[in-house]
């Protein structure tokens, strides 16, 4: 039998996103963001989000197919997001995968976002490592991962204790006059500052943190810091050096968050990191973690910054995978789960 | 015509009508549109005695009705027609209702936030369908009779006829050529509820 072929869909937060992939090969990776709607909220709205996916569907599945090159009756299964993500917004995504199936007569896995961050590289670097550390860091998530098997062991080593990383680049962007999402604009002011101009904390590093959070993160304390450092230049009448602040503080976050993965590949005995999620397109997080891996001679893999924001291919990547390995599909009949764990790498 | 129906405004309605002959599916539980939908379209198909590629058309009930629901509803119609390369149709879901009743009458259904979505029919919708609070609808139709599930909420201001809404009257209008049809797109009728932050908020 050829490579299974998967048509994969991603809704879970604002990117309407429709993957094809034949095995590891990507055949198509098309995305409509609804990001310009939420920049004026200064956020993602779910309710704007949700209508957004609904009228993007048909047309991306559509642009997917041409790009790939089939027809939609060529595919051998359906891959959905089932969660964690937006709860309306994964029902419009799982509600049309559902619908494709039962169109086409082909099998549904709903999955486990988390996940699919994770195996998307298998598309551009092969076959995952077993076991990977892999770290995942977005607007939504901040997380890090044991991963023995994809398909079906995967475990949580830590995870923010407050807000996601990308969460803190939007706010610090918000505080230093930077336009939604903060993320690229902070990356491109702090290219023009200097890191080390402001110390600012690294989170959950003392020692006693270690003991109970050895391998979480938070950022609340660090956004409060660089909030009150804003505010107290703007009222001793100083003006505020937006790029240095802004290197200072990507700095801390960069730097806890290779500590954290470091230790945890070390801790492991793993001999591999894999890097995925919006704020892995971040360009100081990348040489940090190229350097500190080749410290540590561990090796790294991040796929391009296009596979580590979310997009549908990376759910078709680990639909076929899920397919390769003979994994059994969902019942038509599961639910979205907008906190699913990660250790669901399917929905039943 | 094979006509497989959808309907997601209420809970969640699924009907084939196969050459005038009816096959239903349906569940009112709210909140499991998600879950129900192609589920109900692949058993009732298969009652029907049809094969997937049998289906010729897709009729789906638009709304008004909560949001989330009805998009599932509508996304599931959608994606079926653009797969099985046949056309979608849409109609109001509360002429399902008026359909059913064959008299003049105002269809109510549950907005919530104590509001009652609503469309008025003599021979057909003769207005928009909108969102009202009951005691506004009381005023405005005196003498008029009110159905649909709608009317079981408020019953001491609006009262009337508790006739359900079913995807198979959305079938029946179609197949009988009278449907007045409208977008394949949810019907609203508000706004998302968000605002645009006015002033800089600290994030403190
Ligand atoms: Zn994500």
């Amino acid at each position: 039998m050829s490579e299974p072929l998967i048509l994969g869909i991603e809704t879970s937060c604002d990117e309407t996103g429709i993957g094809i992939v034949r095995g590891t090969t990507l055949l198509a990776d098309e995305v409509a963001s609804s990001v310009a709607e939420h920049a004026r909220f200064g956020g993602v709205v779910p309710e704007v989000a949700s209508r957004a996916h609904l009228e993007a569907m048909v047309p991306t599945i559509e642009r997917a197919c041409k790009t790939a090159n089939i027809k939609l009756s060529d595919v051998d299964a359906i891959a959905v997001t089932s969660g964690p993500g937006l709860a309306g917004a994964l029902l419009v995504g799982v509600a049309a995968a559902k619908s494709l199936a039962v169109a086409l007569g082909k099998p549904i896995y709903g999955v486990n976002h988390l996940a699919a961050h994770v195996c998307v590289d298998q598309l551009e670097h092969g076959p995952l490592a077993e076991p990977s550390v892999a770290m995942l860091v977005s607007g939504g998530h901040s997380s890090l991962l044991l991963v023995p098997d994809i398909t079906q062991d995967v475990i949580q080593l830590g995870q923010t204790i407050d807000d996601a990383a990308g969460e803190a680049f939007d706010k610090i962007a918000r505080v230093l006059g930077l336009p939604f999402p903060g993320g690229p604009y902070i990356d491109q002011a702090a290219q023009q500052g200097n890191p080390e101009a402001i110390d600012f904390p690294r989170g959950l590093t003392t020692p006693k943190d270690l003991l109970k959070h050895r391998f979480d993160v938070s950022f609340s304390g660090l956004k409060t810091a660089v909030a009150r450092w804003v505010e107290s230049e703007q009222r001793a009448g100083n003006a505020v050096m937006v790029n240095d602040v802004a290197a200072s503080f990507q700095e801390a976050v960069v730097d806890v968050l290779m500590r954290k993965a470091i230790d945890a590949c070390l801790e492991n005995e793993v001999g591999t990191l894999v890097i995925g999620g919006g704020v892995a397109a971040n360009t100081r997080l990348r040489a940090v973690a190229a350097q500190r891996c080749a410290e540590h001679k561990i090796s790294l893999r991040i796929p391009r910054p296009g596979l580590c924001t979310d997009n549908g291919a990376m759910v078709a990547a680990l639909g076929a995978e899920l397919v390769k390995r003979g994994r059994d599909a969902s019942q038509l009949s599961f639910g979205t789960d907008s906190t699913m764990n990660v250790t669901t790498v399917v929905a039943k | 015509m094979k006509i497989l129906a959808i309907d997601a405004s209420v809970g969640v309605s699924v009907a084939v009508l196969n050459e005038g002959k009816l096959t239903s599916s349906e569940s009112v539980s709210h909140g499991m549109q998600g879950e129900l939908t192609a589920d109900f379209i692949s058993q009732t198909i298969k009652s029907a005695g049809l094969k997937v590629s049998d289906i010729s058309d897709v009729v789906v009930g638009v709304g008004p009705g909560p949001f989330t629901g009805l998009r599932v509803g509508i996304v599931t119609a959608v994606v079926f027609a653009h797969a099985r390369g046949i056309p979608v149709h849409g109609i109001c879901s509360l002429d399902a209702v008026a359909y059913k009743y064959g008299k003049p009458c105002v269809v109510v259904t549950d907005a919530r936030r104590k509001e009652l979505y609503w469309a008025q029919y003599h021979q057909g919708r003769i207005s928009q369908p909108q969102v009202a609070k009951p005691e506004a609808l009381a005023e405005m139709f005196n003498g008029v009779d009110f159905v649909g599930p709608g009317v079981e909420l408020y019953p001491d201001v609006v009262s009337g006829i508790n006739l359900d809404l079913h995807a198979s009257a959305l079938a029946e209008i179609f197949a009988s050529g009278t449907a007045q049809l409208v977008d394949v797109a949810p019907m609203y009728l508000r706004k998302p509820d968000a605002v645009e932050p006015t002033t800089r908020k600290s994030v403190l």
